[in-house]
């Protein structure tokens, strides 16, 4: 198993399959160097030469964080699906969403904003990082802000409410009866405490009385 | 200050800051309603009739409102358990009025049971986020641009 990368390795590994070393300096707000540095360590840390292959491997050993938008991509399009343009301008048809791992511009697939040239684009890393959040979440299906749209990230296992609004408002009646229940026992259970200590001292029954 | 009192107020200075930064919009929601309703709960507490507070009994009756219409809104499982235990709240007031023998200390001490409910409920609700594979409605902290300013 490859070293692990860090957050920051890994960050930059994943962003280059759509966008320069400059606009990922841009995006994250370090320098054009840092960010060649953090993909040259994570190259070597992962035992390749080539950012392609990084990406590979990544890919394959499933490393990836929540805002990931390659990740993202490539569980929302399915393989054979992914149109990303070319550097002569046409679109063409990449098998798998490694396949658009390369800096150069105009790498990104079909539906995530492209950002304009870095001449004419904003500086502000927060917009660009707020550009990307929006067009994976349109590419999802999930409207801009809404963030109970399709769950692509849950973890295996969680199952969310049902969704008839006479079956939640049911659940809700039950949940009620259950707390109301286990309040009624613990209630009882002080209610004995107190009765077992006013037993042998009545004077600190009381005395917990006018304390609680 | 009582036990549990300060055990509420050392939760809610805990979980509400917690839940705005690590939740979802459903969780920012409650966070607000939260806030709110303590905040506005001291100066309703001066109008009852007979024994009910009844300005008060209505703001946890909006609060419920509200609570039902976020849990039909958002699939989140802790939404339902806080409305649950918000349902609970209201029927205090209605237990007080129904049930003379039913003291207003034993009344308040549920009603802060209750409210405790809601709180760690709340709590879940940010791990339930992670589990739903969301992001968090906050956008990520940017160290460096803080360092700058």
């Amino acid at each position: 198993m490859p070293p692990r990368l860090s957050a920051r390795q890994e960050q930059c590994v994943r962003l280059t399959a759509f966008r320069t070393d400059k606009e990922i300096a841009a995006l994250l707000g370090i320098s054009e160097a840092t960010v060649k540095k953090h993909v040259h360590e994570a190259c070597q840390r992962l035992g390749v030469n080539r950012r392609k292959a990084a990406l590979a491997l990544l890919d394959q050993n499933g490393q990836g964080y929540p805002n990931d938008p390659m990740a993202e991509m490539a569980r929302i399009v399915p393989d054979a699906a992914i149109q990303g343009d070319r550097d002569d301008g046409q679109i063409g048809r990449a098998t798998s969403a490694l396949e658009l791992g390369r800096s150069g511009r105009g790498a990104g697939p079909d539906g995530v904003d492209r950002p304009e040239p870095s001449g004419a684009r904003s500086s502000d890393p927060g917009a660009e990082r707020r550009s990307i959040d929006s067009a994976t979440d349109r590419a999802s299906g999930v409207a801009p802000g809404d963030l109970d749209g399709p769950r692509t990230n849950a973890v295996p296992g969680y199952r969310a409410p049902p969704g008839g609004p006479i079956v939640r408002l049911i659940l809700i009646a039950v949940l009620a009866v259950v707390i109301s229940a286990m309040l009624v026992v613990v209630v009882g259970m002080v209610s004995d405490f107190h009765r077992v200590v006013d037993r042998f001292d009545p004077k600190s029954d009381q005395g917990l009385a006018s304390g609680g | 200050m009582p036990s549990v009192q300060l055990f509420f107020l050392c939760s809610a200075l805990v979980i509400l800051p917690l839940a705005w930064m690590k939740g979802g919009h459903a969780e920012r929601a409650a966070v607000a309603l939260l806030v709110a309703a303590y905040v506005s709960g001291p100066f309703l507490q001066d109008i009852r009739v007979g024994r009910v507070l009844v300005v008060l009994a209505l703001g946890d009756v909006i609060v419920w409102a509200v609570f039902v219409w976020l849990s039909l809104k958002h699939d989140r499982w802790w939404l339902l358990l806080a409305t649950a235990a918000q349902s609970l709240n209201v029927l205090s007031h209605v237990a007080l009025v129904l049930t003379p023998s039913l003291t207003a200390r034993e009344n308040v001490a549920a009603q802060w049971v209750f409210g405790l409910v809601s709180l760690y409920a709340l709590l879940l609700g940010i791990a339930e986020r992670r589990l739903a594979g969301e992001r968090p409605a906050a956008p990520p902290l940017d160290r460096r641009s803080i360092a700058q300013s």
